[in-house]
């Protein structure tokens, strides 16, 4: 009975929830990356590092010149943390993939191995 | 047929059963052995050894079954209440793994007691597993109407499945011989309903994951707070530390209302309530939701500051910097573009109160522009005033009236600081809760719940009875603030009010008939006879002048409250007139020496109101309310509670006739009615004043023989004052009747004995200690001729020492 629970378990409610988990994984470090934040202030000026226009063309110039490179360390910075979500949550849909996709075989890869290991 | 079935071979019970064969230590075991076997077998087949993938295997073999305990056996969901009669399906985990059928309360008490569940409500409760073990194995009981009583129980509480603590609460609420026992611990199925609420509470917290607050990049389209970190504190990073545990419970609603407060046009909310109401704890429910994003979009990730009016104003130097301070933080607030402001004592930067500053001006032009969010703290008061005095400032507001909780809310938000107070070292019991909420609400009347009651259980934290917090923590943390007694009479202090009479006469003389009556009143109070919504006792002393109407209440103080110094007099002759009566009702913030702050502070104490036939009507018509209710209102509408004092008032009215009735022969017993009736007829008293005191208590006048005891008293008095000197003052009875004789007035009773003793007594032992003619070790007798500059007394034996 108890092995019958267990392959019910293993094919049908287990697997969902480790495909579950895996893309809770995923959402996790999507938010730990605050990549919709990154997303929505992607060009915005770092910490809101801004230069007030002054009156004259020179003031007015520089201080164009400043709220550019705000912008512009601001969005090498967001770029960065993006390209980091984006490597870890790959590195999560591969190996995650992977182990979803031997899930089925997993019960009895363990006694296969175990037997071919004596066989062979 | 029952409505309610088992069936002990579905698959969920023996999943369950399985489940519990199999102990935490003997998974972590497992997964260890997984670990190695893995580790080991993938070394061997890298080196080329076959047995590496019999290790390999055995290391999946394991991970498999281990990956299936933990996320299937561990987990087994219980059905929602309501959705089916099948017991299998509905109940929880560790209960369905122990229960047998057929039903019987003691199978079921036995199955219960091995969740912890059990054995914590048992705890927090002091119910005796054994004792209960043994009355249910007497008692039969409907397990219908068990089950469905728990159904019902789990659905008023909330919980969507059957738990242990509302199965063990309707147990004791359907068999009439444990409700009986919970009655003699003075328990109700009720209260052990808030126990399986406490245990669910326990459970959830203990589950708690640790929230994501917005991420790294949370701050980097936000400005540098510098300032404001300087001037500030930042709520939202204690929230953050904390990691959840700050999670505020019940108050979902007015969170809601702030939320939409902020996002309103003003985007600027007051909130409006008492000190310790919980403006601060709302702020952090508040910053939480707003981290976790949850609050809404638009201030999603916003930071909350709070700044406090002290550290401004005592960071300005010069006149000016107030205001330069407080535009600097704004505009910071207003440039970074995620901070919302909090002002807490928000007061003191509209000029109101103790070294406030009015900051108006400044603030009005920022909150029309909208260009930050505010939020400010206000009492009722407070809100009222700003109201009044600057209503520009107010219609940009949105107020949020924050209402004090009631009892059940106040509990469970006390059950919730226990747990983050015990830090697995202490226990805190549920008496200790009810126990915390009710002498705060009775003493602690400055503040407002929640608050009051939180910081009296951390104080009885100080207090710990055994390995537990108990009500008598709690007792005892409050009689070590305020100095007063609410535990119950100990066998010492059952014998003083045994024999209260003997000890006041230790003191007094004669007066038998006040004292007896007055002592019954306080035996009354002290074995929580006496209404306790009214002070302990309250006494009208007629008599004349002298007779000992003030001595009594302060044997009363030395006696009952354990201090001759817990008493709060008022000479009445000086509350004549009608602006008194504001006088009287003076905040501590007005008068700290003030009747209603000293009561507050001193609540066990005798209030005393000397001549009261002298005090304007409405001064009167002020102690009808404190006799009747027990508590009069401050100039600023807080409460103080004259509950446990003890409440005399003297009066001289009637005096000669009290005198010349004893002087007839009359006994005070036999005219007492119709000397009441006397004074009602004359004017004097209102009959509906007289009626709302405990007691009426007639004092006669001395005579000359009691007046000579009155006069060893003193001189037990005078001889307390030298005993530091080594020195002792005796009388011989011919001078004790000198001194009675010549200080013997019939209208003024004692008074005059004093000044005798002073003059003739204290006068001649002064001058003979300065002349060096009593030495340490001496005792002084003194004769009739020898008092006050007769001839020279010599140290000899005392025939008469007192």
């Amino acid at each position: 009975m108890l092995l019958v629970a267990f392959v019910q378990w293993w094919y049908g409610p287990g697997w969902r929830d480790a495909a579950g988990r895996l893309l809770a994984r995923i959402h996790d470090t999507y938010l730990l990356f605050s990549v919709p934040s990154l997303l929505t202030t992607m060009f915005a000026p770092w910490r809101r590092i801004i230069s007030s226009p002054g009156r004259s063309i020179g003031d007015r110039a520089r201080a164009t010149l400043d709220n550019l490179i705000s912008r512009v360390v601001g969005f090498i910075v967001r770029l960065i943390a993006l390209i980091a979500a984006g490597v870890i949550i790959t590195l999560y849909l591969v190996l995650g993939g992977i182990l979803l996709l031997v899930w089925p075989v997993a019960p009895l890869l363990g006694p296969i191995l175990i037997v071919g290991g004596l066989i062979f | 047929m029952s409505r309610y079935t088992f069936n002990a071979g579905a698959l969920r019970i023996t999943k369950a059963r399985t489940a519990r064969l199999i102990p935490g230590t003997l998974k972590t075991l497992l997964g260890a052995v997984a670990g190695l076997s893995l580790i080991s077998g993938v070394v061997l087949i890298i080196l080329g050894h076959n047995p590496g993938l019999s290790l390999t295997g055995v290391a999946v073999a394991l991970i498999t079954t281990l990956i299936w305990i933990r996320r299937d056996l561990d987990q087994l969901p219980a059905a929602a209440v309501g959705s089916t009669t099948q017991l299998e399906a509905l109940l929880p985990l560790e209960l369905a793994s122990h229960y047998r059928e057929p039903f019987t309360a003691a199978g079921l008490w036995q199955a219960l007691g091995a969740g912890w569940e059990t054995r914590f409500i048992c705890v927090r409760f002091g119910l005796d597993l054994n004792l209960i073990a043994q009355i249910l194995a007497q008692s039969s009981l409907d397990p219908d109407q068990l089950w469905s009583t728990a159904e019902q129980t789990s659905t008023e509480l909330g919980l969507p499945t059957l738990e242990a603590g509302t199965i063990l609460t309707a147990l004791f609420a359907v068999s009439p011989e444990l409700t009986g026992y919970l009655t003699k611990i003075k328990l109700t199925p009720a209260d052990l309903a808030e126990g399986a609420r406490w245990v669910h509470r326990v459970d959830e917290l203990s589950h708690i994951k640790r929230p994501i607050y917005g991420g790294i990049a949370r701050d980097w389209a936000s400005g540098f707070t510098p300032q404001l970190s300087r001037f500030g504190t930042n709520i939202s990073l204690e929230v953050e530390s904390a990691a959840g545990n700050l999670a505020t419970q019940e108050r979902t609603d007015q969170l809601d209302d702030l939320v939409t407060g902020l996002n309103s046009a003003s985007g600027s909310v007051v909130l409006i309530g008492e000190p310790g109401v919980g403006k601060s704890a709302l702020l952090l429910g508040l910053a939480e939701r707003l981290l976790q994003g949850r609050a809404s979009r638009s201030l999603a990730h916003y930071q909350i500051y709070s700044l406090s009016a002290s550290t401004i104003l005592s960071s300005s130097e010069r006149s000016g910097d107030i205001e330069r301070i407080v535009m600097t933080l704004l505009s910071e607030a207003g440039h970074a573009g995620n901070i919302i402001i909090a002002l807490d004592e928000a007061q003191l930067f509209f000029g109101q109160g103790t070294g406030a500053v009015n900051l108006s001006q400044v603030l009005l032009p920022l909150l029309q522009s909208r260009s930050f969010k505010l939020v400010l703290a206000l009492t009722p008061g407070d809100w009222q005033r700003l109201k009044a005095t600057n209503t520009a400032m107010a219609s940009l507001l949105t107020p949020l009236v924050l209402a004090e909780p009631g009892q059940a809310n106040v509990v469970r938000q006390l059950a919730d600081r226990a747990l983050y107070l015990e830090k697995g070292q202490l226990l805190t019991t549920y008496s200790a809760l009810v126990e915390a909420y009710r002498l705060s609400g009775r003493y602690l009347q400055d503040e407002a719940y929640p608050g009051k009651a939180l910081k009296l259980l951390e104080a009885a934290f100080n207090h710990p009875d055994g390995s537990f917090i108990s009500e008598i923590s709690v007792e005892q943390a409050i009689e070590s603030q305020f100095g007063v007694k609410v535990q119950t009479a100990t066998s010492a202090e059952s014998d003083v009010l045994l024999h209260l009479e003997d000890k006041i006469h230790e003191r007094m003389i004669n007066q038998t008939r006040a004292v007896s009556v007055v002592a019954n009143a306080l035996r009354r109070a002290r074995a929580g006879v006496a209404n306790p919504k009214r002070p302990i006792g309250s006494f009208l002393f007629l008599g004349p002048t002298g007779v000992g109407k003030t001595e009594l209440a302060r044997s009363i103080a030395a006696l009952y409250f354990g201090n001759e110094s817990n008493i709060i007099r008022l000479d009445m002759s000086e509350y004549q007139q009608i602006a008194d009566v504001d006088r009287i009702l003076m905040s501590a913030a007005e008068n700290p020496s003030g009747l209603l702050p000293r009561v507050r502070q001193t609540p066990f104490s005798v209030v005393l109101f000397d001549e009261i036939e002298k005090a304007h009507p409405n001064i009167l018509n002020l102690l009808l309310q404190l006799l009747d209710e027990g508590n009069l209102t401050d100039t600023t509408s807080h409460p103080a509670s004259f509950k446990d004092a003890i409440i005399i008032a003297t009066s001289n009215a009637g005096a000669e006739e009290i005198r010349q009735r004893i002087e007839a022969g009359q006994a005070l017993e036999t005219f007492e009615q119709e000397f009441t009736n006397s004074l009602i007829d004359s004017g004097a008293f209102r009959p509906e004043l007289l009626n709302r005191f405990d007691e009426i208590v007639l004092f006669r006048p001395l005579n000359q023989a009691e007046l000579a005891q009155v006069v060893r008293l003193m001189i037990t008095e005078v001889n307390k004052t030298l005993a530091n000197q080594k020195i002792i003052v005796a009388l011989t009875d011919a001078a004790a009747a000198e001194l009675v004789v010549a200080g013997y007035d019939p209208r003024l009773g004692a008074r005059p004995m004093r000044r005798m003793v002073t003059r003739r007594v204290e006068d001649t032992v002064a001058a003979m200690i300065l002349r060096g003619e009593a030495r340490p070790g001496d005792t002084i007798t003194l004769d009739a001729g020898q008092l006050g500059g007769g001839s020279e007394p010599t140290p000899v034996d005392p025939p008469l020492e007192v």
